[in-house]
């Protein structure tokens, strides 16, 4: 097992790094970014690994922060009848969830759940804080694309709303 | 649980229980280091946002903001030395000579004299007689002094080396703190990875405000104690002296509760009582004293320590003694004076662990 404390002081431009930015790149709270930005970011994310079925957060826990997936898969689920448990979606390699944690603190609206054997990169708002300090013009870039985000899903439930309106008030008709 | 998890739920304990225990073996050696560290952590805890501030301004670069940060360090204490240095040599110089009664006054005699004045004449003889006896005990203790001459140089280089060492772990730790961090997190297991960050960021910035709003609060009440018995000496025409070493303490001792405000008091009623005035002892300057110590307090608690402090330490009288005693039963006066930061800090911590565990239903 590599020694993470040696492995951080010892930093190298290794694979897993240029992996790392690579997902990264994807993700649109990172669009835009330059190598420069995108290695900032990097220094200050988090790896961690996951069994299947392990539990990466709980629905009702504080939210820190949002989680990227390099590789495997993520169920998020709806626990609050355990019984009978709504699972919300299906993510895979490149998806990222739990980004609204970045915003506010407010509790996880579900629990995510690992579905395979995954990596993931997790980025949280004391980082985010840290950037916005240090480096402000990627803390920008960092919450006019989160802006971006919040403002894409607004809209998509605004159409839901709407459709839904409309089919109730046809229904009416 | 597959054979793989096992094996890595095995390493991973051992990564923790394996240190654990050489630090259990070797405590006795460790204990100084730690509690070294312990201060470095504090002091990185109060100098991290600047770090992170000047990390912005000098382009990103870490290592320029932490040697900007020993630079100016640098740069203050020869400022300070160079300039306050001789009024606080002077001053202590002069209080020296004044209780030994070597100098050109004698606090011995000029205090005699100013009690001889107040109280009435059948008590003189009690008087005479418990200053005798005060004054050769004060000799007694400045031989022993003396004596121990030897020994305080020693531990004096020890007390350098010490701030040198701490010094030098202040410096690894800003400018590696977010690495150390990355490394600590990662041997915590998932379950309580997003708690202990969350634990992490919090105590921190409880940690680091809480002793900032400390070293402010206490470098205000210094330098406006200071300022208010010069402009008192000036105003009233008065000589005050020591003002600079009384307005000091004031500040260092407003890290204590309650008892902090009547440690500058106390000294600069008698500084002005035992010394020779132009115009004789005015029942007036005293009430002066007061009065103005008690505005310091009043500009601290009502305009300084709300606005910088981020948690309330309130605590209860009784419990502030009981914390005084038990530091000055471990470190002496020292222990005394940071007796209430130290018991501040760990009640921070504490209070924000218990949060982390019930936010995620642990408690």
């Amino acid at each position: 097992m590599k020694n993470a404390i040696w492995e951080n002081i010892f930093r190298r431009g290794g694979e897993e790094q240029s992996e790392t930015a690579t997902v990264l790149r994807n993700v649109p709270v990172f669009a835009g970014f330059s190598k420069r930005e995108l290695r900032e970011v990097e220094r200050i994310v988090h790896h961690r690994n996951y069994q299947a079925n392990e539990v990466i957060f709980r629905q009702g826990d504080p939210g820190l922060g949002m989680y990227v997936i390099i590789q495997g898969g993520v169920q998020i689920v709806n626990n609050e009848n355990p019984d009978n448990p709504i699972v919300y979606s299906e993510l895979s390699d490149g998806d990222f969830f739990g980004d609204l944690a970045l915003v506010d603190d407010a509790n996880r609206s579900a629990t995510a759940l690992s579905s395979g054997e995954t990596r993931l990169i997790s980025f949280f708002r004391p980082e985010l804080q840290s950037i916005i300090t240090r480096f402000p013009a990627i803390g920008n870039k960092v919450l006019m694309n989160l802006a971006k985000v919040i403002a894409s899903r607004l809209r998509k439930t605004n159409d839901y709303l709407s459709a839904a309106q409309q089919k109730q008030s046809d229904e009416k008709e | 649980m597959t054979s793989t998890k096992i094996m890595q739920t095995v390493l991973r304990s051992a990564q923790v229980v394996i240190p654990l225990l050489v630090i259990v073996a070797l405590w006795s050696h460790i204990a100084p280091i730690l509690l070294l560290l312990v201060i470095a952590l504090l002091l990185t805890s109060i100098l991290d946002p600047v770090a992170d501030w000047l990390e912005m301004r000098l382009g990103g670069s870490r290592l320029a903001a932490v040697l900007s940060i020993y630079g100016a360090i640098i740069l203050m204490v020869v400022l300070l030395v160079s300039t306050l240095g001789p009024i606080l040599l002077e001053e202590a110089r002069s209080m020296g000579q004044a209780v030994s009664g070597e100098g050109d006054s004698d606090i011995t005699a000029d205090l005699k004299k100013s009690l001889m004045d107040i109280i009435p004449e059948n008590y003189h003889e009690t008087v005479e007689v418990k200053l005798t006896e005060w004054v050769a005990g004060s000799g007694q203790f400045l031989q022993s002094l003396l004596k121990d001459l030897a020994g305080m140089i020693g531990k004096l280089i020890g007390v350098i080396m010490n701030i040198v060492l701490v010094l030098v772990f202040t410096f690894i730790l800003l400018l590696e703190s977010r690495n150390f961090k990355v490394a600590f997190v990662h041997s915590v297991p998932n379950a309580y990875f997003e708690m202990t960050l969350n634990l992490l960021d919090k105590v921190h910035a409880q940690v680091s405000g809480y002793l900032r709003g400390q070293g402010i609060a206490a470098a205000s009440v210094g330098v406006m104690s200071t300022i208010g018995l010069y402009l008192l000496s000036w105003s009233l025409s008065v000589n005050i002296p020591y003002a600079f070493i009384i307005g000091m303490l004031a500040g260092i001792a407003n890290l204590i509760p309650f008892i902090g405000p009547f440690v500058g008091m106390v000294p600069a009623i008698i500084a002005y009582v035992v010394t020779p005035q132009a115009a004789g002892i005015s029942a007036v300057v005293p009430f002066a004293i007061i009065a103005m110590f008690m505005f310091v307090q009043m500009i601290d608690n009502f305009l300084i320590s709300p606005k910088i402090m981020s948690s309330s330490v309130g605590m209860h009288p009784l419990l502030v003694m009981v914390v005084i005693m038990v530091g000055n039963s471990i470190a002496g006066p020292l222990g005394m004076l940071f007796a209430i930061p130290t018991f501040g800090v760990f009640r921070v911590t504490i209070e924000e662990i218990v949060w982390g565990l019930k936010a995620y239903r642990i408690l």
